[in-house]
């Protein structure tokens, strides 16, 4: 389905992204995993087609088709979402505009506004609450609910569990878990491990730009120290 | 009830009291068009007096010089500013603040320049003389409700739009461009089509405005008109799309009230826009909400759990 292939990305000289390639297969919910500056939020701005950075080498392919050099809006048109790094929301917009802004309230195809409200109970009780009166739980799930109105076939996911307490991350997995038998293909943005194998088919670890460990998660849950000593955590 | 009120008004006001109404409904709409993209889409314009006197000079032009039909003539009147503004857009829409404001106002004085020095269409300082309202709303009361026939759903229309997904997309490119670019919006284009409908309704005011005044001049596309239409509509509330017509009828009001006792009304004028600046910087009518909400969340506030 997504196929990264040996991509280059630039911070003007800066080599972000040093020929990097993974897979997200259909219905796949896979991870990227590294520490702080390792190039992971530089890759999904790159598949997502964003200015910064800048793309110079390799290529990104969904179902075939070539999105390096498209625009964004023009990738998001072939279904797939971006849930960014620290949430993006709109602090003048309710919880109901950030929805009904990409697809009306009457509309009865795919993800409607009373579907995500559905997987999103806690968003219906705020629903006329705007972007900057939600707590960091509640954005998150704002976030994401904002990115299923475009009905994708895939997610993006920027660190959603950064910041959020432990019991928020658990309720997110969930989300995720529901999100993958719904038939979305994830590729998440993590650096937390646990958090990671929790939700995760298979994990990529990126070191300075470059993929330097693959492997299927349902290996790594009762070993994960060979992860460790690339993460350095524990 | 605002309606009703509005279609009673010829029956109980004198004549001159209802062509100041007219004035304010139509200006109304001006402040209208420069409130969805400084209020919705957060792009201030000082371009739009002179997309509004554009459409009254080719109103006029057509009827007048050319003698052609009056209708045909504001037709082509709001074509013109729509088109206008589409090359305004064009060119102010990858700009924002302060380089936008400067764009517009740029664009603006070039269109001014021309109309002042293009004397063979233009009729240069002298301006242009229309040929009068057709009979059937020559007198003030009937124009009055020719005027009300076309603002209320022109209003509902633009409150259509700005409360659309697409005004919420505007919304969002005025809290965050960048956010909206993640979110895969062509913002450019989004702005391109709101610059181009605000034209259209600014076009709109303009051709209503020659069947008002009947006589266009470079002081219909100077400056001054972008400036006091811009003021009506921070004066309502910027953002509040009706506090135009409070904003519109305030500043029409006072300026044909205190003219009419002093040769200072600019002055005067200006005291009251500063202290609504210092008041009530959200305008009337965005004060008014505020004070409504604050009312309202005196009952129990929602708590704010989790995390």
């Amino acid at each position: 389905m997504l196929e990264i292939r040996d991509l280059h990305s630039f911070y003007g000289e800066a080599h972000v992204v040093q020929g990097a390639s993974l897979t997200v297969r259909d219905r796949e919910v896979v991870a990227l995993l590294g520490r702080n500056g390792m190039g992971k939020t530089s890759l999904i701005r790159s598949v997502m087609g964003l200015s910064a950075p800048q793309v110079r080498r390799g290529s990104v392919a969904w179902k075939g088709e070539v999105l390096t050099g498209m625009t964004s809006h023009e990738i998001a048109g072939r279904k797939i979402a971006l849930v960014p790094q620290g949430r993006r929301l709109f602090p003048s917009l309710t919880v109901t505009e950030h929805l009904t802004m990409i697809k009306s309230v009457r509309a009865r195809d795919g993800w409607t506004v009373d579907r995500v409200m559905e997987l999103f109970p806690r968003l219906a009780e705020r629903r006329q609450h705007r972007g900057n009166q939600l707590s960091g739980g509640e954005r998150q799930m704002l976030a994401v609910a904002r990115a299923l109105m475009i009905d994708p076939e895939l997610i993006l996911m920027d660190e959603p569990s950064e910041g959020l307490a432990p019991v928020m991350v658990q309720h997110l997995e969930g989300i995720i878990a529901r999100l993958k038998e719904a038939g979305l293909a994830i590729l998440l943005v993590e650096q937390n491990l646990y958090s990671a194998l929790a939700v995760a088919d298979r994990v990529y670890v990126i070191e300075t730009g470059k993929i330097v460990h693959e492997a299927d998660a349902s290996a790594l849950v009762d070993n994960p120290q060979s992860l460790i000593r690339f993460l350095g955590v524990h | 009830m605002v309606l009703l009120v509005l279609a009673v008004l010829p029956a109980v006001l004198p004549s001159y009291q209802v062509s100041v109404v007219t004035q304010v409904l139509i200006f109304s709409v001006l402040a209208m068009s420069i409130d969805i993209l400084a209020g919705f889409a957060g792009r201030t314009s000082l371009g739009h007096g002179a997309i509004f006197g554009v459409s009254s000079y080719v109103a006029i032009y057509w009827s007048s010089t050319l003698g052609g039909d009056i209708w045909i003539g504001i037709a082509l009147g709001i074509l013109a500013a729509t088109a206008l503004a589409g090359v305004f857009a064009a060119l102010a829409i990858r700009t924002s603040g302060v380089y936008f404001l400067l764009l517009t106002l740029a664009l603006g004085m070039i269109v001014w320049g021309v109309c002042l020095r293009w004397t063979a269409v233009t009729g240069g300082e002298n301006g242009l003389r229309g040929v009068g309202r057709p009979a059937f709303i020559a007198d003030h009361a009937s124009f009055y409700y020719a005027v009300l026939i076309i603002v209320a759903p022109l209003t509902w229309l633009m409150w259509r739009l700005v409360h659309s997904p697409f005004g919420l997309t505007l919304r969002g490119i005025r809290d965050s461009e960048s956010r909206m670019r993640s979110l895969g919006y062509n913002v450019p284009l989004h702005l391109f089509v709101a610059f181009v409908l605000s034209g259209f309704f600014a076009g709109v005011a303009g051709g209503l405005y020659v069947l008002f005044n009947n006589f266009v001049s470079p002081s219909t596309v100077q400056l001054s008109q972008s400036v006091s239409a811009l003021l009506m509509a921070i004066t309502g509330g910027v953002g509040t799309l009706l506090g135009s017509f409070v904003g519109a009828a305030a500043i029409i009001v006072l300026e044909n009230a205190v003219s009419a006792y002093t040769a200072r009304w600019p002055s005067v004028l200006g005291i009251a826009f500063v202290l609504i600046m210092i008041f009530a910087p959200e305008g009337v009518v965005g004060r008014a909400r505020l004070l409504l909400a604050r009312r309202r969340s005196r009952s129990p506030k929602p708590n704010h759990s989790g995390g």
